[in-house]
């Protein structure tokens, strides 16, 4: 009946997409970072989100740090500068990387011109949608710990990577660095969601124990 | 474009002289097929370059354009190529006007790229960045270390350093003697406790008898040579003093009599022995050891030559199978004691072998420490011969004493000289110093000793001093008074002749 007006309440236009997908990115990082026991589980709070307890860092220092990133991150991806975010889990004895989390961003162009009343509802996902396929995101890569390897608490340190544009504007705190990518590794990848304008794959990649 | 072309020439200089060079068939060779081949390009030259600055150069050294002439070619495009690369990087391609042979190079440039960033798996134009600032360090971590209950994470840092705060030792003597007359010499075997707490000291040539339990102080006897070593029998009834002369004296020290002497051949004087039984080996500075059995006229059962340097340290093994002696020569033996021949020769010692510890629990581990020039500790596993372990102390060793702490276990004492004459204690498995004490004496230590309680180590030094340190705090006295008991039963049994 009004094929116009209801739907776009609940669309997601360009801006709220990388809403959502900075904002997946934060608790991703923060999941990892408990999970992978990065951080003691002392260092965390659960919070409600994405309909799961999620696990959200208190301690101020690493509220302030996931923050800082999260912002210039927000910034690339509204801009459309950034192709991959990665979470790169490092030994601080040795500085291998033993655990790679590798966030693959794409951008999907909304096929809006050509079907604009009868299908939109299969092409126009909504916030309900998006949050299931992130919950379930979320649930793997909480799954995830059963079968990587088991990292002590506190031998380990992690560092944010993005695959920039060659243009995009970068604050003085990011370098350029390698890929730190691991040899050999092996990689499982995760379920992955999209939003009408950004698609997000999540891959893990990490050393065998046993080498 | 025409700004940078504009600026080279100006400069009188060596870059002036180099452009010069493509300058020459204008001036000279104008009429040659150089010029008629590739005229834009020279036009451009020529509407760029001052030619007066260069008609002066040519004429200071005319023989510059004959040499340089071939050069001609090769230098316009490569400025061509290189002022791109500067004004823009994005668009690497050479103005229109530029020769074929630069818009191949600049396209096969873009080609190049590209396949290596598709080697490399990278979108070109993409740049790879990391957040620099590091992690913060996580506040609970610490905290947790400290309550030591949750210090699985980082046990295996934190947990050598700290044992080394709590393992502490006092740096001041527990008491001082004064040992007039004391030889300062590294190669004797002076000072002895033996395992009734009696210390035996010699001073020139007297030996006195220091009861540490009461603190009495007793004159044992004066000899007619100079005493060169000291040593209790392992039941601490008996004192054998090696003399300068080469000669063993036994006394019984329940009665402070001299039971026999014993002679050597070798004449020269003894600087180390040690007790197995009723066996007294003996090391001569000749680097012979002598094996003496008490209990017979005829008391020399056996001489091994293998040193060739002056015997200073002796010792048996707890079981008596084995012991192991160090000489001047740098070489330290292993011997089995049925034999005449050494089990091991080990020559990884630099200088003289004084310091000998055999491990009180782990049979085969002896520890050897080298002289001044070599400072080293080494470890030996004497059933295979290997070396176990080395631990470099910076220092003249002229004693090692096993010992034991609760925070590390198996620990090592050894007393050094030069240069800071201290006692340093080190753990064995951690191959770490846990302990030490600096300027334990004025002077260089010459001898330690270890009480038989395993906690006191009395030193003495060319200073003339005899201090005791507290180094071990664990005391293995319920063993030790065993042993003790075992051996008075034996000295029943035991009887000299």
């Amino acid at each position: 009946m009004s094929p116009d007006s209801a739907p776009t309440r609940s669309n997601v236009a360009l801006r709220g997409s990388s809403q959502i997908v900075s904002e997946f990115f934060e608790y991703s990082i923060n999941s990892i970072l408990y999970q992978r026991g990065i951080y003691p589980p002392e260092d965390f709070q659960i919070v409600k989100k994405y309909g799961l307890n999620m696990l959200i860092t208190n301690d101020e220092d690493i509220k302030a740090y996931v923050r800082k990133i999260m912002n210039q991150l927000h910034r690339w991806v509204s801009h459309d500068k950034i192709s991959k975010l990665i979470v790169a889990i490092i030994s601080k004895d040795s500085g291998d990387v033993v655990e790679r989390w590798q966030f693959d961003l794409e951008i999907s162009t909304p096929k809006e011109s050509e079907d604009k009343g009868t299908s939109t509802i299969p092409l126009q996902k909504t916030k309900e949608d998006i949050q299931k396929e992130i919950q379930a995101i979320i649930r793997q890569i909480t799954a995830s710990v059963t079968f990587l390897p088991t990292l002590e608490t506190g031998d380990y340190t992690f560092n944010v990577l993005v695959y920039a544009d060659a243009n995009a504007k970068v604050p003085s705190e990011w370098i350029d660095s390698d890929s730190k990518e691991i040899q050999n590794g092996e990689k499982v990848k995760f379920k992955s969601f999209s939003t009408n304008s950004h698609k997000v794959d999540t891959l893990v990649s990490y050393k065998l124990n046993n080498e | 474009m025409t700004s940078v072309f504009d600026s080279p020439p100006r400069l009188s200089s060596n870059p002036s002289r180099t452009n010069l060079s493509y300058q020459s068939p204008i001036r000279e060779k104008s009429n040659s097929t150089l010029s008629l081949t590739s005229p834009t390009r020279l036009n451009v030259v020529h509407s760029d370059w001052d030619n007066s600055t260069i008609h002066n150069n040519l004429k200071k050294n005319p023989s510059f354009t004959s040499n340089n002439l071939t050069k001609t070619d090769r230098f316009i495009p490569s400025r061509y190529s290189s002022s791109n690369n500067r004004v823009s990087q994005n668009d690497s391609l050479p103005p229109p006007n530029a020769s074929p042979s630069a818009h191949i190079k600049a396209r096969s440039q873009i080609i190049y790229k590209q396949s290596v960033a598709d080697a490399c798996g990278l979108e070109v134009g993409q740049r790879i960045l990391q957040y620099q600032p590091l992690p913060p360090q996580s506040k609970h971590c610490v905290q947790l270390n400290q309550n030591s209950q949750f210090n699985k994470n980082s046990r295996s840092v934190k947990s050598t350093i700290d044992p080394i705060r709590s393992r502490k030792i006092s740096s001041n003597p527990e008491r001082v003697l004064d040992a007039p007359g004391f030889i300062d010499d590294f190669y004797l075997n002076l000072i002895t406790w033996s395992s009734d707490n009696y210390l035996a000291i010699a001073l020139d040539n007297s030996c006195y008898i220091w009861n540490a339990s009461s603190g009495e102080v007793a004159l044992l006897t004066e000899c007619d040579f100079g005493i060169s070593s000291v040593r209790w029998s392992e039941d601490s009834s008996y004192l054998s003093i090696g003399k300068d002369d080469g000669s063993i004296e036994i006394w019984d020290i329940e009665t402070s009599s001299k039971l026999r002497t014993m002679k050597t051949q070798a004449g020269i004087r003894i600087g180390a022995q040690s007790w197995s039984n009723h066996l007294v080996s003996a090391g001569a500075k000749s680097g012979e050891i002598f094996i003496n059995d008490v209990r017979i006229k005829n008391h020399i059962t056996d001489v091994l030559k293998n040193h060739v340097g002056e015997i200073c340290g002796l010792e048996y093994r707890k079981d008596g199978s084995q012991f192991a002696s160090g000489s001047n020569d740098n070489t330290v033996c292993i011997w089995d004691s049925r034999s005449s021949i050494p089990q091991f020769t080990k020559t990884t010692h630099t200088a003289a072998v004084k310091a000998l510890a055999w491990h009180p629990e782990m049979n085969s581990l002896l520890a050897t420490g080298g002289g001044s020039s070599d400072k080293q500790i080494h470890f030996w596993n004497t059933t295979t011969g290997a070396r176990v372990n080395t631990i470099y102390t910076g220092s003249q060793i002229s004693s090692l004493h096993w010992g034991s702490s609760t925070s590390f276990g198996n620990e090592i004492v050894a007393t050094g000289g030069y240069p800071n004459n201290c006692i340093s204690v080190y753990s064995y498995d951690y191959k770490i110093k846990v302990a030490e004490i600096e300027n334990a004496h004025d002077s260089r230590i010459i001898s330690g000793n270890i009480s038989p309680d395993g906690s006191i180590l009395a030193t003495v030094g060319g200073d003339e001093n005899l201090k005791f340190f507290k180094v071990f705090n664990n005391t293995k006295k319920l063993e030790q008074s065993s042993t003790i008991a075992n051996g008075k039963n034996m000295s029943k049994i035991m009887t000299i002749r």
